[in-house]
């Protein structure tokens, strides 16, 4: 893991502090509300609907058993003893008091966290495959060029101001599990045809009001180039990006109004001028980082214990054969804990279960934890020999749940149960729709699928890439649901489609068994995938299915 | 001219806490809304909600909220504001204490 500087530390100890300032001067009336918000802002602090809201940042998503354990304690002292982790790789505190979150701040700041750009139109929290530096089909871990970007982008003061929200995302495998064509800029960690290091750029990635993919704008760059590169895109954004109508605003508005070709006969000329002014520091700067990103030292062990349990036990073998995915080490595997068990909010976990999942990390994980934009944690580097010792402590947690990647591992942002932007809930239908399908012993036989939902068009849920998407909206007064199929976030990226109108709360859950049960139907078999249904059949048998015919009235 | 059976209160947050509040008849803030001064005229509640704008700097983000004629909210946003998350436990009213 990287490991803070002297500068880091103090950067954001110093952050901390002068927050800290800031709350006082505010409750003195020293600096209005109005004065006071961009502050906050900066620092992680909304408003939402019943009150504060801090979002934490964990870069690319990374943490150590310290960090998570620093995370529990916050909850617990300052909030309700949970905490919600996000889409984005970041956790939120939904209950802080405005005058414990410097203390809050300071906590974090011990344990070399923050809540740096979580907010505001920054370059935000830069997001990485969650299973980087452990998963076999890695090119290269994309931590170091994140980590890169992350301190390139801290307090760039050009880039303060963006006319939006500015998100990049990397990935060094070509499984692309960090949904880089839906970012800002999406990285793609690549080799030359002669085998030198670089980057596939694709720009103009979105959600939201408006879904777009984003494209390629530059298919091999130098890995010496990428600051300057990203610099250049940023100036343009910065130059060209509309700033008179915040729909409008985002990079893939720019990209759509001007198109790829002219972005990047911008961004090159840009990119000209900046080059020659990068001296080579940022690589000798990399280098270091890279060092701190080096492997475990893998132990050598039998796997043995291993087979034995899967063997005897179903339950094991359960979840060995849905949570677990392939390491580079092939007496090694990485973890997917679900924070999905029946009943419980999607994304959400208790201080007890942090403070378990951390301890085993710790001595299963070589101590380390990753948060993953399906809202679940990671363990990334477990022997094969320890799984089942980690499964039993999973299971003492709570947290053994054999679901990973199954249709109730769903996807939910928190709606209108947190969010002030909200529409309609989004959690009661996600925990409702997942009570459905386990009722019905479905959730095994369904197989792979992924089913997300958001509680309004800003679409932090990611609805629109869900194989089936979920958006919740107002109509007429009440919650109404919108479903969109065959949406995919990874390298063949597609945005789902509307499929009609949209059902009530106590509707929707209906709605969705009568479309899980038409793919069941139709599948030519167990093995073809609910996307390889719909691309073979298209929509029709699956709208019929939703919407039946009514009875005719007598 | 809103409906008759159609009232409106003055809602926001607590600066310290973050905590729901509504605004009482003696202009303090009351974390219940059955505490809240209702108003039947909407220039009335324009008025006193520009008031608290501009001069109460111990509240954050305050708004107008559509009551009906029992007090309240009409609109079920504002209804999931006052009960807390409708997805959690939370026995929101001891939590906050
Ligand atoms: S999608 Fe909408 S409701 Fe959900 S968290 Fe984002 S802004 Fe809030």
């Amino acid at each position: 893991m990287y490991a803070y500087s002297e500068f880091d530390r103090h950067f954001v100890a110093t952050r901390a502090q002068q927050f800290r300032d800031q709350v006082q001067r505010r409750i003195d009336g020293a600096l209005t509300e109005e004065e006071f918000r961009p502050l906050r802002l900066m620092n992680g602090l909304y408003l939402l609907l019943h009150g504060y809201m801090m979002r934490i940042a964990i870069p690319y998503g990374t943490l150590n058993s310290r960090q998570m354990l620093a995370l529990a304690d916050i909850a617990e002292r300052w909030d309700r003893g949970y905490v919600h982790f996000t889409t984005r790789q970041n956790v939120q505190l939904h209950w802080p008091a405005l005058v414990d979150v410097p203390d809050i701040l300071d906590a974090l700041a011990a344990m070399d966290m923050h809540a740096v750009q979580t907010s505001g139109s920054c370059i935000r929290a830069v997001t990485a495959d969650h299973l980087a530096g452990a998963s076999a089909d890695e090119l290269a871990d994309p931590r170091p060029t994140a980590e890169l970007v992350r301190q390139w982008s801290t307090d760039h003061p050009e880039f303060a101001f963006l006319p939006r929200k500015f998100k990049i995302a990397v990935t060094g495998s070509p499984a692309d599990r960090a949904v880089t064509r839906f970012h800002d800029i999406g990285l793609t960690l690549v080799q030359s045809d002669h085998g030198t290091p670089g980057y596939e750029v694709s720009v103009g990635g979105g959600l939201g009001r408006t879904p777009v993919i984003g494209q390629v704008l530059r298919k091999f760059l130098p890995q010496a180039d990428l600051l300057p590169y990203l610099e250049a895109i940023l100036q343009v954004y910065n130059e060209i990006g509309r700033r008179d109508n915040k729909y409008k605003a985002r990079i893939k508005i720019t990209l759509l109004e001007n198109g790829i070709a002219a972005l990047r006969q911008r961004v090159n000329s840009s990119f000209a001028r900046q080059q020659p002014r990068f001296d080579g520091a940022d690589q000798e700067v990399l280098a270091r980082i890279e060092a701190g990103f080096q492997p475990p030292a893998y132990k050598r062990a039998p796997i043995q214990p291993y087979i034995d349990q899967r063997a005897q036990d179903p339950a094991f073998r359960q979840f060995c054969e849905t949570n677990l995915r392939a390491h580079k080490q092939a007496d090694y595997t990485i973890v997917s804990v679900s924070l999905k068990s029946p009943g419980k909010t999607p994304g959400d976990m208790e201080v007890g279960q942090m403070r378990a999942l951390a301890l085993i990390a710790k001595r299963w994980s070589h101590d380390e934890l990753r948060v993953s934009h399906e809202q679940n944690i990671i363990l990334p580097h477990v022997h094969k020999g320890d799984l089942p010792a980690v499964y039993q402590a999973l299971q003492s947690a709570g947290l053994a749940t054999a679901n990973a990647g199954l249709i109730t591992d769903l996807i939910a942002c928190p709606g209108m149960d947190y969010c002030d932007l909200a529409t309609a809930r989004s959690t009661p239908v996600a925990k409702a729709i997942a009570a459905r399908i386990e009722a019905l012993s479905l959730t095994r036989k369904i197989g792979l699928l992924s089913l997300k939902i958001s509680g309004c068009i800003n679409a932090c849920g990611h609805h629109h890439v869900g194989h089936i998407g979920i958006l919740g909206l107002e109509k007429r007064g009440v919650e109404s649901y919108q479903i969109t199929l065959g949406g995919d976030p990874t390298r063949s990226a597609a945005i789902g489609k509307i499929i009609g109108p949209g059902f009530g709360a106590d509707e929707i859950v209906n709605a969705i068994e009568r479309l899980i049960r038409a793919y069941l139907t139709l599948r030519l078999s167990p093995d073809e995938p609910f996307q390889a249904t719909l691309a073979r059949l298209g929509h029709a048998p699956f709208k019929a299915a939703i919407y039946p015919p009514k009875e005719p009235t007598p | 001219m809103q409906s008759p059976d159609q009232f409106q209160v003055v809602t926001a947050n607590d600066l310290l806490s973050g905590k729901v509040v509504f605004m009482t008849g003696n202009r303090t803030w009351s974390a219940d809304i059955r505490h809240a001064v209702r108003f039947d005229s909407q220039t009335a509640a324009h008025a006193v909600l520009a008031q608290v704008v501009a001069q109460d700097p111990m509240v954050v983000g305050p708004y107008l909220v559509d009551v009906s004629a029992t007090g309240m909210p009409l609109h079920f946003r504002e209804v999931f504001r006052i009960t807390g998350p409708t997805n959690r436990n939370l026995n929101r009213q001891n939590a906050a204490a």
